[in-house]
């Protein structure tokens, strides 16, 4: 004990800082989840504030509910589906366009890339969700006009109705839309690398995908890891907006995900209890996934988050 | 005592009504609020009771118009207007009344919920959501309350019926719902359905070409729409909406999202009725020859009109303006060809009009009054006066000689000079419609259209609807409230239907058509169904009862 | 110091040592990279593109469809009615004014925060990291955080934009990683000089840390810019709206049918009435989003390689 202090007092700088940082989460983060205890309960918003400590509580009523819904495995699928289409692409794309943005030799060249790579970042799914129609759809899309004129197919394809083509639009929408804004954590990450490497490398003889493989990567390494990490635990989130927008009554087979699902019958409906007591379980879920992956990526790397 | 005093009021109210509809026939008297009463309403007084009308001098909101203001959130995000004070009408109502607002509108869907939780409501709530919510005396004003102590006459000027319609569980009636039209309103030829009933049109340049075939059943429509693919391969030959219930829906007796009432008098939800698999096989029939593009379904309103503007659809459903929104349409794009509304007479199918309209026709949006509002009384004087005539006429068709002047016909002749390219932010035509009786919304509508006969196809289709739909308010009663059971039963089932009759139109053949529709409603019965008809038919007879014993 | 790395561009020391030796493998490589970056510039660039140019084609024939390439009916009619809302105007001096005050503190803060975390053994590591991942991940709701603003005087005010958002469990994670991988050699001499800690961290470890600092003010910044729903739900005051509040609402107004709440028939209709046309959507969306996009460009000089070499030389 005595020791530890010793420590403390050694670290009291970085000790306060970190402090009132959880002072600040502590007010702004917790206090509020006293507001979780409804996933057990029968609240209404019609009974106020005071509702959330004396309406009935009714267990594990809503996470049952829940479980019980005709769509509760096929949301589970394809939000689980989505997700991990979307961490083998995402995850690794930025990082190989920021490497492919190191390896740019005009620098006016690059900074006009990086910039307009991250423009679609702005445009909102909704906008986006128009966008795809105008490329893709049946009557006068440009793509189906284009494929049937070419011949390489004989009727327009569906590509917004058909959940065959669901994922890909996902993952294709995903990767045009952050693909840019993805790459710039991983671009400061680069720009912290010592110099002196590369001219070592070169001065042994590597090739420039040997400086890639051998310098650029294992000086990122950390930051890739924490990335992961941290896409590892989100798992359980989809892409609420990407799915309410180009899902539709045909193909939500496919893209109905816990997210808008929860909007749809929880919030909309003003059921806040119901809302929650999902929430909760994704919450759960992902803090679960976080640790694990914290232990399994420590173990094949020795880094991680903890 | 209480009953006796109800007795009375009501056989009170009975005679007022008789007044009220008097004057009703006489609308121009109405509009006017500095002409007198016309003597014919009067004339038939023989009761005691002072001779209210709509047109007294001396009505609560006449008294004091000195300024004040209210808070007032409108739970709509797509509401045209969201300030008080920038256009002709708000600030004509200030100055009638005195009153201004101070407006939020809602961004988002929850947003209203969070604020009520949390007691942070404004003076005044313009919602239609989870509506049951707001029915607490300790929280919302009941008008009946405040009627009787801030403003008596207003109560007796009301239709008893509208009370009936709009009393809670509890015996309050904390709001009177907007674009209500009660029965002498409805009685009166200029007043018509809401144009946001289904439409459906076809072009009929391409009907001509394939020999004029009537169209008097759904067979018929089958047949033309083969005929079309078949001459006509290129055309999408049906382009349906998706915001917009069905018409064909319409066509076999029942829709999308509102219960019905059955022959033995049960309420149920739409997909209890036996001609829901009949709709689905008529879709899939459509779908199977290739009529029907899965991708329609998907199409929201922008690009249904962008596909269906390019003058390659034959057949196109949407709101009752459908035909006249597509030809405009077509001749912006300076495309050949012209669309005519086919359910403006009956359609048969086996051999029988199936068509069932009966709704409950007892208004939509619900206007409340916070019971911590500093001032309640100017308050319901405020709604007194929004309920008038003279304010709904302000609100929904604007000032009088200013931006319109009352034709001799019956039908509003409008100042196009004035409003010509003013937006709706500028002049407040048809923006605060809290009060906004569906008279009111129709007659700017009619108006307009007999100035433009070639664009006004769809009052066809209205007025053959009006003779179809049969007026029942006891159904508003069936809908059950938020925090319940059978609310949470429902909400699924509305989402079992959207999920599924796509997926089931577009079966590979009718057989699969019968086993999915077969799984539907095996799931709907788990999810509850049987209990939310029962439920709703319990609802609906006891709310019979109700309206039985008014009417007696 | 700043002027010491614009000079040096982006590839100058790979290039002047492979300059000699260009071989097939640069060649190779410097193809592929050039295509692909080009195609990757073509397709981000072009929706962007396409929103202007339909931002700069009259309305009613823009609704007809079909423009892909240039306006059809060139207007700046569109642009002219975006610049006299006034409200929208006021907005954008809120939002400037929320995203510069708001992103200078919340980096600051986040720094300070993550550089304590980064101490290599530091005290409670574990339970202070764990803190900040449930923090991430758990949420009261909307309702409780309604209060708590209420509670603390936030509510209605321009610090409700700030204040609540001054530490994100994110960014200090992705601050942290970054601070762990600083040299701590440059630390330990610094502390034999007699530098205090606060010094270190503050004209030693941050210079080292630019690149992080800059992305990292980047995303804050671009947060601050986008959001809404705090100007939707916390401020009542007119005045007090965020540009992209009202970018939010009138998106919205035409694309809340294909919502999944649903909406009621007559509501389909009424939204259909005052559908603002797609054309001012997207010059508002235009004029709101082009600030924000132009910083970036201005940060880049912060993600030069050598960055390290020079601060630790100089």
């Amino acid at each position: 004990m005595n020791t530890a202090l010793k420590i403390f007092k050694k670290q009291a700088f970085y000790q306060i800082l970190v402090l009132f940082g959880v002072l600040y989460l502590f007010i702004f983060n917790y206090i509020p989840m006293f507001g979780l205890i409804i996933a057990f309960k029968d609240y209404s918003p019609t009974q106020g504030v005071i509702g959330f400590f004396t309406s009935d509580w009714v267990g594990l009523k809503w996470i049952k509910e829940f479980y019980n819904e005709i769509y509760f495995w096929r949301i589970i699928r394809n939000t689980v589906i989505v997700s991990v289409l979307n961490l083998v692409f995402m995850f690794p794309i930025p990082i190989f366009f920021a490497i492919l943005l190191n390896e740019l030799k005009s620098a006016k060249f690059k900074k006009i890339v990086q910039t307009v790579s991250y423009l679609p970042h702005f445009i909102s799914w909704v906008v986006v969700s128009g966008l795809i129609f105008v490329f893709l759809n049946v009557q006068n899309g440009l793509v189906n006009d284009f494929l049937v004129w070419s011949g390489i197919t004989k009727d327009p394809v569906s590509f917004i109705s058909d959940p065959k083509y669901y994922w890909w639009m996902v993952i294709l929408s995903n990767i045009w839309k952050s693909m840019g804004w993805g790459a710039i954590i991983f671009l400061a990450a680069i720009a912290g690398i010592d110099q002196t490497l590369y001219e070592a490398a070169v001065m042994d003889g590597a090739s420039r995908i040997q400086r890639i493989i051998y310098v650029t990567l294992p000086s990122i390494k950390s930051t890739i890891v924490i990335i992961l990490i941290l896409s590892l635990g989100s798992l359980f989130n989809g892409n609420f907006e990407q799915a309410l927008l180009l899902g539709n009554s045909v193909n939500n087979s496919v893209s109905e995900i816990l997210d808008t699902f929860t909007l749809k019958m929880g919030l909309a409906q003003g059921r806040f209890s119901y809302a929650t007591a999902i929430g909760l379980f994704q919450s759960i879920i992902s803090v679960a996934l976080i640790y694990s992956s914290n232990y399994v990526v420590k173990r094949l790397t020795g880094m991680g988050l903890l | 005592m209480r009953k006796v005093m109800v007795a009375v009021i009501a056989l009170f109210l009975v005679t007022v009504t008789g007044l009220t509809a008097c004057s009703d026939s006489d609308k121009k008297a109405e509009i006017q609020p500095s002409q007198s009463a016309s003597p014919a309403s009067e004339a038939p007084e023989s009761n005691s009771a002072a001779p209210v009308t709509w047109d007294s001098p001396n009505l609560s909101w006449k008294q004091d118009t000195s300024p004040v203001k209210y808070s007032m959130y409108i739970d709509f995000d797509w509401y045209s207007v969201d300030t008080w004070g920038k256009d002709d009408v708000s600030k004509e109502i200030t100055k009638r009344t005195g009153v201004s607002l101070d407006v939020t509108k809602a961004s988002d869907l929850n947003q209203l919920q969070v604020l009520l939780a949390t007691g942070n409501l404004p003076d005044f709530i313009f919602t239609s959501n989870q509506v049951q919510r707001f029915w607490d005396p300790k929280k919302i004003w009941p008008w009946n309350e405040l009627m009787d102590k801030y403003a008596p006459e207003f109560r007796q000027l009301l239709d008893p019926i509208e009370i009936a319609n709009n009393t809670a569980p509890d015996g309050n009636f904390y709001t009177l719902k907007t674009h209500y039209s009660n029965d002498d309103q409805w009685a009166d030829p200029r007043n018509l359905p809401s144009v946001g009933d289904p439409g459906l049109a076809v072009r009929q340049d391409i009907l001509e070409a394939i020999g004029n075939p009537q169209i008097n059943s759904l067979e018929d429509l089958l047949e033309v729409l083969r005929t079309v693919h078949k001459k006509y391969p290129d055309m999408i030959v049906y382009l349906p909406s998706k915001d917009i219930s069905n018409p064909i829906m319409d066509i076999l007796g029942f829709n999308n999202s509102n219960p019905y009432l059955d022959e033995q008098g049960n309420v149920k939800v739409n997909i209890s009725n036996p001609n829901f698999l009949e709709y689905l096989k008529f879709m899939n029939t459509l779908y199977r020859e290739g009529m029907l593009d899965p991708e329609s379904f998907t199409y929201d309103t922008d690009q249904f009109y962008q596909i269906a503007g390019e003058g390659n659809v034959f057949m196109a459903s949407y709101s009752t303006m459908v035909a006249d929104l597509l030809n405009t349409r077509l001749k912006d794009n300076k495309k050949d060809g012209w669309f005519v509304p086919i359910n403006d007479h009956s359609i048969t199918y086996n051999g029988k009009d199936q068509m069932n309209l009966t709704e409950a026709g007892t208004g939509w949006a619900s206007l409340f009054i916070n019971k911590n509002i500093k001032d309640p009384e100017r308050a319901i004087r405020f709604v007194e006066f929004l309920k008038s005539p003279e304010g709904d006429a302000l609100t929904q068709w604007g000032i009088e000689g200013l931006h319109y002047t009352m034709g001799d016909d019956g039908l509003l002749d409008f100042n196009n000079d004035y409003l010509k390219d003013k937006p709706v932010t500028e002049t407040g035509i048809g923006a605060w419609y809290f009060q906004g009786s569906s008279f009111g919304e129709t007659l700017p509508m009619v108006s307009r259209a007999a100035d433009a006969p070639d664009q006004s196809q769809f009052l066809n289709v209205l007025k053959f609807r009006k003779t179809k739909i049969v007026r029942d308010p006891a159904l508003s009663f069936v809908k059950p409230p938020s925090d319940t059971d059978e609310f949470n039963i429902s909400t699924r089932l509305q989402d079992l239907f959207n999920n599924e009759s796509v997926k089931i139109i577009l079966s590979k053949s009718e057989d699969e058509v019968v086993s999915k529709y077969n799984e539907l409603m095996n799931n709907a019965n788990k999810i509850g169904l049987e209990r939310l008809n029962t439920y709703m038919t319990e609802k609906y007879k006891e709310a019979k009862v109700k309206y039985e014993s008014l009417k007696k | 110091m700043g002027s010491g790395f614009n000079k040096q561009t982006s590839a100058s020391r790979p290039r002047k040592s492979g300059w000699l030796r260009r071989n097939k493998e640069d060649y190779f490589i410097d193809t592929f990279v050039y295509l692909f970056c080009t195609i990757v510039l073509i397709i981000t660039l072009y929706p962007f593109y396409y929103c202007l140019v339909i931002s700069f084609n009259e309305g009613k024939d823009a609704a007809l469809g079909g423009i892909l390439l240039w306006p059809r009916k060139f207007t700046l009619e569109n642009y002219k009615i975006v610049f006299e809302n006034k409200q929208l105007m006021q907005a954008f001096g809120i939002t400037i004014a929320r995203t510069v005050i708001g992103t200078v503190l919340s980096v600051a803060a986040c720094a300070l925060f993550a550089y304590g975390l980064a101490l290599k053994d530091l005290l409670f590591k574990k339970v202070y990291i764990s803190i900040l991942v449930f923090a991430m991940f758990f949420s009261g709701g909307i309702i409780p955080y309604f209060l708590l603003l209420q509670y603390l005087h936030l509510m209605n005010t321009f610090w409700v934009y700030i204040i609540p958002n001054l530490i994100g469990a994110f960014t200090v994670i992705l601050m942290m990683s970054f601070f762990r991988e600083l040299p701590q050699e440059l630390k330990e001499a610094a502390k034999i000089d007699g530098a205090s800690e606060f010094r270190i961290f503050y004209q030693i470890m941050m210079p080292l840390s630019k690149p992080v600092l800059a992305a990292v003010a980047l995303f804050v910044g671009v947060g601050h810019w986008n959001s809404w729903f705090d100007s939707a739900y916390f401020v009542f005051d007119r005045d007090l709206r965020t540009a992209s509040h009202l970018l939010m609402e009138l998106i919205n107004k035409a694309n809340m049918t294909s919502m999944a709440a649903g909406m009621d028939q007559r509501e389909v209709l009424e939204s259909e009435k005052n559908f603002t046309s797609e054309t001012i959507r997207m010059a508002t969306m235009i004029v709101i989003v082009t600030p924000i996009v132009c910083v970036y460009p201005f940060l880049q000089k912060y993600f030069v390689k050598g960055m390290m070499i020079g601060s630790i030389k100089g």
